[in-house]
């Protein structure tokens, strides 16, 4: 086995691509080892899938192929619990349905684990299958290497006739019911404790023997004057647990068979109920007394027991004329004794010697319409009643039997033995040793058989028989016999007294049970959680540059047993996992088990946070790692942002930095060549910043171009640009008109104006060297335009485009080349 | 009757833990939950989330346990895991009196913010160490009378009340209760469509 499972590994690992998630072997009577082996992506994990694999059933062989294929699509499977140790895994498209055993509950449970996890991820990131096109495989590239060697589908089917051992086909309907429910691994859960409690049921209960008396009488529409305790031998003794009483023809009457219920069934109530109620020192409640035209049922258990009777049912069928109404029909009664479900059942069955199919015909109509074939839960069934089942024997050899008291010669020619050996009718049930005369049919009175014209053959009419569904055993008869005593009717009342095992549970050793499976089941879910290890919880930035992203990274290790898929999520109130200066890369992701992911965070102030910072400098957050299905972890990140001119606000004045940039410019850049258009040297640009916020000399070797784009990196800084963001619409609508731009400016603030102002006649002094720099109005109208003239954070992305890049290039134009100076005042007299 | 219903289906809760750092509050979950103890119990930072079923009489209740981290500065953090939630055991330690006047802060904080419902206990831990005592019982005890709450002082260290505390939690809650879902540990937000911000996660995401 061990082998094998190198062998697979080898198989995975030949693609580098897919990472065993969870694998289970089977290992069957037949030899045959398959492995199942669920496999995702390394690159996307949520693209999972499930492999087969086989090894050769010779034992020289030892190869090991793929046996099937199957990549996870949307909703496309489900799982079910079938016993402690066997769980079935179905697809929906398909009918294969498979049925794996594991050696251990916890190996068991941590596939099962995988697989729900699984379906979760599986279910939130791939798109559902269209029902009409194929599975998209281009998407799958790695699954190639294994498509090759199956084709999913038909490989499928084609190995579920194979290897049926451990494949089934499952019928359709009961497929959508398993589909619904295994959703949630809690369902699978209940399921699979309900399964253990079952499997495990003789560790909580014991079986108690009741004892049950069973009477069955066609009373040939007559009614006793006394009580008929001597029938159903009712005295302090054996005062039995159950009474049951099954009688026939109470009321044969043309409105009884209307009404089904009469008045008579309450005076055989009353006789019966008396009767129970009155020969022993016991107490008899009635659980149940019913009328079908001549048919009769009426159930009484002794009061102790009550209060452990549950799910009480009864069903009424008639199969007499029209194969509905109730001259012929049977009366059930079931119910829940404790733990043992009992279904007593009286039937007067078809009548006539030559009635015998027609009665096996009843009984099964009965046994279906009464739904007692498909009620697992029953665990013994009694029938009893007058089933009319008859001796084939000509009257005279039958009589003559009778008279030599030859039974057994009597009921080789029963017809009930008869059909019922040959699997006719009864199939399963059982009967007693018949030790009795037939018990019909009677001269009225007498205990003379039938003496009139019709000469009725004597028979075997009235009979008891059982079933132990499950087959426990243990049941006992303790007599099975008829009373010649009672001769009102033309038949002999019957009784039969039986030992049942009825389950009991045993509280303390249930609540035990039940307390460990809980205990297991917390355990391995719990265990089954996901878990992160995190390399650092504590990302400490020190200070922070203007503009100069500062990275940490964290490994997040993937230390639990299943895939964990996580996210970083905001915390109470925020609309975003971090603060507007952190970046975090990926902000979420799957990482498979003992695999590990890197998280990039950055730092980063620019001109949209900078001067917000400018009071408050310090870059603390709180980031919350949130594991789905699972904990959350915190990590706290600290920092400091240097604060600088850069991102200040215009008040007053011209600011004292920008007099250096330009002064500096003026005096060693104006002629270089590619002025504004070379980019500086990042470092050196940084470095500049630091000496303009400590009022430092800039370095002697320092590159013009590197001033050049500290200077417009400082104009795009700014906190509102050169013309405020909120004249930043009025510029770009009048920029094709020079007098409606020149307005515009002398409405400005007097710190933007003459900035303003001075940064114009800096670039027009640039422009007036333009054969030694190569700079052109254009060009620099297009790189100034850009960091004066910024659109508001609320203005509509999709206007900032390229009409909005013209125009504003066009509005600063205009101010470029006018060569005659103004001032603010005269501008505003004009 | 007293018996376990088979038939009963587990009921779920979601149950938080809050008090100052270093109270006891891991070592209580994990008492109660794995019946383990350590002596150096790693701070957590973050929110350990752990489940627990507890057979009562006529109802089966899963606690969803969410142990919150207890240093002040996660503080604002703490309404993600108390709303929603159907019980909370607020814990101090006996041998901190400080520790016990945040625990009311909790109780405040819960009883104003928390679920309108939420069943509160309030653990006084680490009752083996009585001869460090600074919280008498009869205080602890009259506050909680007087605010409703359960009270009981634990000890995850020789687990004494530790199972009693949340036996008695489980028979305070409604057990009529529908199931949670248990997404509902997943019932975050998720970063805004079109936050520019957020890195767009990997493929698939979200």
């Amino acid at each position: 086995m061990k082998r094998i499972k190198q062998q697979v590994e080898t198989y995975l690992n030949t693609t580098e691509e897919c990472k065993l998630l969870a694998e289970l072997i089977l290992q069957k009577e037949t030899k045959a080892k398959v492995l199942l082996c669920l496999v995702a992506n390394r690159r996307s994990p949520h693209e999972m899938a499930l492999i087969l694999f086989e090894k050769a059933k010779e034992e020289y062989d030892t190869a090991i192929r793929i046996m099937s294929f199957r990549l996870l699509k949307k909703d496309d499977f489900g799982l079910k619990i079938v016993s402690e140790l066997q769980f079935d895994l179905f697809f929906k498209e398909n009918t294969a349905l498979f049925s794996f055993e594991s050696t251990s509950v916890s190996t068991m449970w941590s596939v099962i684990n995988a697989l729900t996890n699984a379906v979760k991820v599986v279910n939130t990131h791939v798109a559902p299958n269209q029902e009409d096109t194929d599975f998209d495989f281009d998407t799958y590239t790695w699954a190639e290497f294994y498509t090759k060697y199956t084709e999913p589908d038909q490989n499928l089917e084609k190995e579920t006739s194979k290897a049926e051992q451990r494949m089934m086909i499952s019928d359709n309907d009961k497929k959508q019911d398993q589909t619904s429910d295994f959703r949630t691994s809690v369902a699978i859960k209940e399921d699979w404790i309900a399964k253990q409690l079952q499997n495990k049921e003789d560790q909580f209960t014991e079986k108690r023997p009741l004892t049950f008396v069973i009477g069955t009488w066609n009373v040939n529409s007559k009614i006793p004057n006394h009580l008929v305790s001597s029938w159903l031998r009712i005295n302090e003794d054996e005062a039995a647990d159950v009474y049951a009483v099954g009688l026939q023809e109470i009321d044969m009457t043309a409105g009884a068979l209307l009404t089904q219920e009469t008045k008579i069934s309450d005076q055989w109530t009353k006789i019966i109920t008396d009767t129970v109620n009155s020969c022993t020192s016991h107490k008899y409640v009635c659980l149940l007394s019913k009328q079908l035209v001549g048919i009769y049922l009426i159930v009484f258990i002794k009061e102790e027991h009550l209060e452990h009777v549950q799910d009480l049912k009864s069903h009424i069928e008639g199969v007499g004329i029209m194969g509905m109404l109730g001259n012929k029909g049977a009366i059930t009664c079931q119910f829940k004794l404790y733990s043992s479900t009992v279904c007593l059942v009286t039937s007067h069955l078809a009548a006539h010697t030559g009635g015998t199919s027609k009665r096996n015909q009843n009984f099964a109509d009965l046994s279906q319409r009464c739904h007692i074939d498909d009620d697992e839960s029953i665990d013994f069934i009694f029938w009893f009643g007058d089933l009319n089942y008859r001796l084939t024997l000509s009257d005279a050899d039958t009589r003559q039997a009778i008279c030599d008291n030859q039974i057994s010669h009597l009921l080789a020619h029963d017809q009930l033995v008869i059909e019922k050996k040959n699997n006719r009718v009864f199939v399963g049930y059982e009967e007693g040793t018949i030790t009795f005369m037939p018990s019909y049919k009677f001269d009225a009175g007498t205990n003379i058989y039938d003496t009139s014209e019709k000469k009725r053959t004597p028979s075997y009419t009235d009979r008891i028989l059982w079933k132990d569904v499950h087959k426990v055993g243990g049941i006992q008869q303790l007599y099975y016999s008829m009373h010649n005593t009672f001769m009102i009717s033309d038949h002999k009342p019957i009784v039969s007294c039986f030992k049942v095992p009825i389950k009991i549970i045993v509280q303390d050793k249930y609540k035990q049970l039940y307390r460990e499976l809980i205990k297991m089941l917390d355990k391995l879910e719990n265990d089954m959680l996901p878990e992160i290890q995190l390399s650092t919880q504590m990302l400490q930035f020190d200070t922070v540059e203007y503009n100069s992203p500062k990275v940490c990274e964290m490994t997040l290790e993937n230390t639990g047993q299943v895939v964990c898929e996580f996210i970083f999520v905001p915390k109470p109130g925020e609309d975003y996992p971090h603060k507007p200066w952190i970046k975090i890369e990926p902000i979420g992701g799957i990482i498979m088990p003992h695999e590990s992911m890197v998280i990039k965070v950055t730092l980063k102030v620019d001109s949209h946070m900078a001067h917000q910072l400018m009071d408050q400098p310090d870059l603390d957050d709180i980031l919350i790692l949130h594991l789905k299905q699972g904990r959350d972890h915190f990590i706290t990140v600290t920092g400091k942002y240097q604060v600088s001119v850069y991102g200040i606000a215009l008040d007053q004045q011209v600011p004292e930095c920008l007099w250096r940039l330009v002064d500096w410019l003026y005096r060693y850049g104006i002629k270089e060549a590619d002025l504004f258009q070379e980019a500086g040297i990042t470092e050196q640009v940084h470095q500049i910043r630091r000496q303009l916020d400590h009022h430092l000399p800039f370095d002697d070797n320092v590159s013009v171009h590197s001033v050049a784009e500290a200077f417009v990196g400082f104009l795009e800084s700014l906190y509102d640009p050169l013309i405020p963001h909120r004249y930043y619409r009025m510029s770009i609508e009048t920029s094709s008109n020079a007098g409606a731009c020149v307005h515009l400016i002398t409405k400005l603030p007097k710190a933007h104006f003459d900035t303003f102002h001075y940064v114009m006649a800096f670039l027009r002094e640039v422009l007036k060297h333009s054969n030694e720099n190569h700079s052109s109005i254009d060009t620099l109208a297009i790189i100034f335009s850009r960091v004066i003239l910024r659109p508001p954070l609320n203005y509509p992305q999709l206007q900032a485009n390229s009409n909005d890049l013209r125009a504003k290039a066009l509005f600063v134009k205009h101010f470029m080349t006018q060569s005659h100076h103004w001032t603010r005042e005269e501008l505003v007299q004009e | 009757m007293n018996d376990i219903n088979p038939s009963a289906k587990p009921v779920s809760f979601k149950l938080v833990l809050l008090g100052e750092s270093a109270v006891g509050k891991s070592s209580l979950v994990l008492r109660f939950v794995r019946g383990q103890f350590f002596e150096y119990q790693e701070s957590t930072i973050g929110a350990a989330f752990l489940t627990q079923t507890v057979p009562l009489g006529d109802a089966v209740i899963k606690f969803e346990i969410w142990d919150t981290a207890g240093q002040e500065r996660y503080k604002s953090l703490a309404p993600m895991y108390y709303r929603g939630a159907a019980a909370a055991i607020v814990v101090y330690d006996i041998t901190n009196y400080d520790s016990f006047l945040r625990a009311k802060q909790w109780v405040k904080e819960l009883q104003r913010q928390g679920n309108t419902n939420i069943v509160i206990a309030l653990a006084g831990n680490k009752s083996d160490l009585s001869d460090k005592r600074k919280v008498d019982f009869s205080e602890a005890s009259a506050y909680a009378e007087d605010n409703g709450i359960l009270f009981l002082e634990t000890s995850a260290k020789t687990a004494q009340n530790v199972n009693e505390i949340f036996v008695a939690i489980a028979r305070k809650l409604p057990k009529d209760r529908p199931i949670t879902d248990k997404n509902e540990i997943d019932n975050i937000i998720i970063p805004k469509v079109g936050d520019t911000r957020a890195e767009k996660p990997g493929k698939g995401c979200c």
